[in-house]
């Protein structure tokens, strides 16, 4: 199917035209095609550092459970819930776009407070270097988990992207370029055989022009 | 008729595909900032061609303040293009600039002439630094006509 020949006018002027046409594509389809590899090559980086991620994510979620089992242990829900209450916001997340050639992904950028660098708390001092370990765990965490949700949609986006790229790269591959040289194959050789034909011709002419002369 | 049906698709076939060729280049900021310039802003970011807004991680800025003394904080212009040019071969891209350059050597760990205004990359080192620079780079293919 790919190898169909268009149906053109068999003239020269159509024959340029189609040359033209297979120069265009073949530029179109190499630019695409390298395009598509920098989208796979993007993609497959960001899975691997998405997969590091959640994998850091889930020992740091492990380690905080633990320490947060060990405070409830320390000390009462009331006491704990109060103190959550009491601290301040300590991160602002901005949630913006950036371009990856052409694919608009999320862009989230955690930006820690200055309140946090600063908090100070009433606790004894064991009390608050869990807490703190904890508070600091669980900004860390949030922020990565952030990093991973930007990640993941980027993927996702890049994954339709890939898919868009490489249907128009194999329309090229597999049909617009293939029929274009098979139609200018075939014209060529239609237009050499017409010179032959004519060739032949003019060769009978000149003999039956001769033997008319030769007879007279 | 039976002549121009097959030609009409194939133009818009065509049509569809040129389209695709102008815009390859559009996620191309209007006008790159200077480093210093961004460090200012509250949000960082600059404008594309198709109007949209590429914002950078200020994580990123700060890192690569810290790796250029401060008197060229003026002279990079970001974001950094790796210009993509599929005549040199697959996968190569070429990095532009004389701080652009330096600061790509030093990433990618490159040596390089001091005054070199061109670097060229291949595949694994354009990962590479775009795994460190995500929103500070950017590609762009190189159209030749």
């Amino acid at each position: 199917m790919s190898q169909q020949i268009l149906r053109v006018r068999p003239t020269k002027i159509e024959l340029i035209r189609l040359k033209r046409r297979l120069a265009l594509a073949r530029r179109i389809h190499r630019i695409l095609r390298e395009r598509l590899t920098i989208l796979v090559a993007e993609f497959l980086n960001s899975m691997r550092i998405l997969a590091n991620s959640r994998r850091e994510i889930m020992d740091k979620l492990a380690s905080i459970y633990t320490r947060i089992s060990l405070l409830n242990f320390q000390h009462s829900g009331d006491f704990i819930k109060a103190y959550i209450e009491s601290s301040p916001q300590m991160i602002d997340v901005y949630a913006a776009s950036k371009n990856i050639m052409g694919v608009k992904a999320p862009f989230i950028d955690v930006r820690l407070r200055e309140e946090y660098k600063q908090l100070k708390t009433i606790l004894s001092p064991t009390t608050s270097i869990l807490l703190e370990s904890i508070r600091s765990s669980s900004i860390d965490i949030v922020s990565k988990l952030l990093d991973l949700a930007e990640g993941e949609k980027t993927l996702e986006m890049l994954g339709k992207e890939i898919l868009r790229t490489r249907r128009r790269v194999n329309i090229l591959e597999h049909v617009v370029i293939p029929r274009l040289e098979a139609t200018i194959k075939y014209l060529e050789m239609m237009f050499d055989e017409r010179e032959r034909e004519e060739k032949t011709r003019l060769k009978r002419v000149k003999e039956i022009l001769k033997r008319r002369r030769g007879g007279e | 008729m039976r002549y121009t049906a097959d030609l009409e698709k194939l133009s818009k076939i065509e049509e569809y595909l040129e389209k695709e060729l102008r815009i390859v280049n559009k996620h191309l900021p209007y006008r790159r900032v200077a480093l210093s310039e961004l460090l200012e802003q509250e949000f960082p970011h600059v404008v594309s061609r198709d109007g949209t807004l590429h914002y950078f991680k200020r994580r990123e800025l700060e890192y690569l303040a810290s790796i250029i003394p401060r008197e060229e904080w003026s002279k990079l212009y970001l974001p950094i293009i790796i210009e993509i040019r599929p005549e040199l071969g697959e996968g190569v891209g070429v990095i532009r600039g004389e701080v652009e350059v330096k600061i790509v050597s030093r990433i990618l760990n490159i040596n390089i002439n001091k005054k070199a205004k061109q670097l060229i990359i291949y595949r694994p080192q354009i990962m590479l630094l775009r795994q460190i620079l995500p929103t500070t780079t950017q590609y762009a293919f190189y159209i030749s006509t």
